[in-house]
């Protein structure tokens, strides 16, 4: 492209703003030497490299900059204004044909992007149906114990999933999963399903956490070509001692609030999530549930809800809520948690899933 | 999110990616380290000091390079056991100050188990041997 050999040129440091998104625009750029990164209301759309052209809509249509570019290293442009640029058009066709083929590429992109857009929306709608309804519709009744649940959907990403199995044949004992899915969509749902399906035949089985999550690993595993992750807590209480067996792979640790001394602990047991590696060795722990004790088990859709400035409600938002009083039900601390988030978000976007359980082991009457 | 790369020479040749911003998508982090990979990058650096946020995606994205590297290493592979006892650190993938979130999201995940996190990139890149 001899066009702009004698054109002037422009250098900027890495980090500056080349166009502005919603700017008017009288003059169109051709890049050099370096890096720049294009966005439209903040989302990235585009890396250009020495050779790309950009701003040239505004010389045609006169109307402000769709998108924005930051330059990501040094970069050396050259910058044409609308008049040298008309006039360009009309001494040298062949720069009009380059410019209208570039054009015609994004033109193209973005209806191929389009496409790809809206099957995506579908399929994520079709995964969160799927997902809703693997969910259970209600808590289970054991003498002694009250549990509750809270669960949101966000909109774009999720992946969240909990569920109370007990066996038929052993009434008494209740597994209790809490798990996220690091993806969305069908491919996602469909991988909850399998997981779900597996530990519900597990736990039928009666074997253990530990080893329950061990063989969905090893069954994720079997599909190498699957890109997914599960994080997982697994719990399993016998209800009759009051006794809480439980393995994690890769999930937030719960909290178990005592209601002797009204401290919280972690329920520490390590695990690296299912799907990373080819073996999992589960690592399980058991506590001791006294009357009055709460668990509270969650995703980190409650953690890390997010409020207009970008912080996090966090674990440390999470537990000023569960030490904030003392609770009468496993019902009353959910919503207060599921309370605390939206107050905390004040009407933010929700990112993730959100999703907390807890356990109450019921006081004497 | 933006990436930005460059090479070290440390006892290996290493490749630093820079990111700045939330780690909530796979495609950004996989695309820039599939990318240096097919240039001859077996050793990353990935520093994470400008990350406030890191997804289960973004999770699943640090997973996918430390397969890639890993894969490329015909030597003796982690087991379950040499990652539970500490044994096992990536010879290949290291990363550099996660924030506290991303720490939290790294370590809940277990890959604090697998990879060492460093405080700078020149620690980083000299942990290479």
């Amino acid at each position: 492209m001899a066009w702009f050999a004698t054109e002037e040129r422009l250098h900027l440091p890495a980090g500056a703003t080349v166009i502005r998104e919603g700017e008017p625009g009288d003059t169109m750029f051709v890049l050099v030497q370096g890096e720049l990164s294009v966005t439209v209301k903040g989302k990235p759309i585009d890396y250009l490299l020495p050779g790309s052209v950009l701003g040239e809509m505004a010389m045609l249509d006169s109307r402000s900059r769709s998108a924005t570019a930051v330059a990501v290293s040094a970069v050396e442009l050259v910058r044409f204004d609308r008049a040298r640029f008309l006039e360009l058009v009309r001494q040298r066709p062949e720069f009009a044909a380059h410019i209208m083929n570039i054009m015609s590429v994004r033109t193209r992109r973005l209806m191929e992007e389009e496409v790809k857009r809206q099957r995506m929306e579908e399929e994520l709608v079709i995964g969160r149906r799927i997902q809703l309804s693997l969910l259970p519709r209600g808590c289970p009744q054991v003498t002694g114990y009250q549990f509750a649940a809270g669960y949101r959907a966000a909109h774009e990403v999720g992946g969240d999933l909990y569920d109370f199995i007990v066996p038929t044949n052993d009434p008494s004992t209740v597994h209790l999963v809490i798990a996220d899915v690091t993806g969305k969509g069908v491919p996602a749902a469909l991988y909850m399903a399998v997981s779900r399906t597996l530990l519900h035949s597990y736990a039928c089985d009666g074997y253990s956490p530990g080893e329950a999550l061990r063989r969905v690993n090893d069954f994720i595993r079997q599909d190498a070509a699957s890109p997914l992750l599960l994080s997982a807590f697994y719990a399993v209480l016998d209800a009759d001692i009051g006794r809480l067996t439980y393995a994690n792979a890769g999930h937030n640790a719960p909290i178990h609030l005592r209601a002797a001394t009204g401290e919280m602990e972690l329920l520490q047991s390590r695990g690296l999530l299912l799907g990373a590696f080819a073996t999992f060795l589960p690592d399980e722990q058991t506590c001791s549930l006294e009357p009055g004790d709460f668990v509270v088990f969650f995703t980190d859709g409650i953690t890390e809800a997010r409020n207009g400035d970008g912080g996090f409600f966090d674990d440390e938002g999470l537990e000023a809520v569960v030490r904030s009083q003392s609770w009468s039900s496993a019902e009353e601390l959910v919503s207060a948690i599921v309370s605390a988030v939206d107050t905390f978000a004040a009407g933010a976007a929700q990112a993730d899933d959100f999703t907390v359980v807890v356990l109450q082991r019921l006081p004497p009457a | 999110m933006d990436i930005t790369s460059w090479r070290e020479t440390g006892a290996v040749p290493i490749t630093v990616l820079q990111l700045k911003g939330d780690l909530v998508a796979e495609e950004p982090l996989t695309t820039r380290a599939r990318a240096a990979f097919a240039d001859g990058a077996r050793n990353i650096v990935l520093d994470l000091g400008d990350v406030p946020y890191i997804s289960s995606a973004g999770l699943r994205a640090i997973h996918t390079v430390y397969m890639l590297l890993r894969d490329a290493d015909t030597g003796e592979q982690p087991t379950a056991q040499s990652i539970a006892s500490g044994r096992y650190k990536s010879p290949h993938l290291k990363l550099v100050k996660p924030s506290k979130n991303g720490l939290k999201a790294l370590s809940t995940a277990g890959y604090d188990m697998f990879l060492d996190i460093h405080d700078s990139i020149a620690a980083a890149v000299a942990s290479f041997t």
